[in-house]
């Protein structure tokens, strides 16, 4: 296989699904809670009131902020659209903003159990996007987590992941 | 939770990460995401039959997720599966020597193609 017939990916689109034995109610309120977010996002605390052309943003160290943007799509509890920036880290301080939506779709197994397929897509990255590398490994973390929380209560162990 | 969905989650990304082509697929959509089920076959030089029976392995598992772009079915990896199995597997058993393995293999490796 050579690598030379690997062109640049169209948009650099990356998606991930994660399966959350939880309502969407649950999911949904997880992804909007400051007190849910500090407990499986990285410990940041998200800051918004979830309306459209309103800001988001995730604290980090008390007020801090970590990431931001600003609410494109805001459909409780079916879908959230925001852009996204990483002011706080240099080397992507200046890169333009890209896009996260996340996807709640309700699923029920045959033994009549709740679940919530979640699927968070990230694009819309610029030309040479340094953050597109910064997330990919982010949100499987991230949703591995949420998981975690939302399915045992545990909080999950940071230190061990990158 | 019952336990038994979660085992059988498992078991399929298992089953579909035990074989060479489906392993080389999800190379191929790592390094360029969102590729049609032509572009896959194309790029790996394999028939339409046999990629769209590896593809739907690979869904069924989890590992890859299907996007429609108007009349155009993308193809993604979700690396999620394979993060929840670090986590399950490898943090618990072995994060600490496989790291120092994977690395003393890599500075072998290098070693070899410089010398």
């Amino acid at each position: 296989m050579s690598r030379a017939e690997t062109v640049p990916a169209e948009t650099g689109t990356q998606v991930f699904v994660q399966i959350i034995a939880a309502d969407r109610a649950r999911v949904w309120q997880a992804l909007t809670s400051a007190e849910f977010t500090a407990q499986y996002w990285h410990g940041t605390r998200v800051r918004s009131d979830f309306r459209v052309g309103s800001v988001v943003e995730f604290l980090v160290d008390g007020d801090e902020v970590g990431c931001r943007g600003e609410i494109l799509v805001s459909e409780a509890p079916e879908r959230l659209s925001y852009t996204w920036q990483f002011p706080r880290n240099p080397l992507v301080r200046d890169e333009a903003p890209s896009r996260v939506t996340f996807h709640l779709e309700a699923l029920q197994s045959a033994s009549g159990e709740t679940a919530t397929r979640l699927t968070v897509v990230h694009d819309g990255f610029p030309q040479g996007s340094r953050m597109q590398e910064l997330v990919r490994p982010g949100w499987p973390a991230v949703l591995a987590g949420l998981k975690t929380l939302l399915e045992t209560g545990k909080t999950p162990d940071f230190s061990s992941m990158t | 939770m019952a336990e038994k969905p979660e085992q059988d989650r498992e078991d399929r990304v298992f089953t579909a990460l035990a074989d060479a082509t489906r392993r080389a697929m999800l190379d191929r959509l790592f390094d360029r995401p969102g590729q049609t089920l032509n572009e896959l076959v194309s790029g790996l030089g394999m028939r339409r039959q046999s990629a769209t029976r590896h593809l739907k392995v690979l869904e069924a598992a989890g590992l890859v997720v299907v996007r429609w772009r108007g009349r155009e079915k993308q193809h993604y990896l979700n690396p999620v599966p394979i993060a929840e199995i670090e986590r399950r597997w490898i943090d618990k058993f072995a994060r600490a020597p496989a790291r120092a393995l994977v690395e003393l293999r890599q500075t072998l490796e290098r070693g070899e193609e410089e010398g």
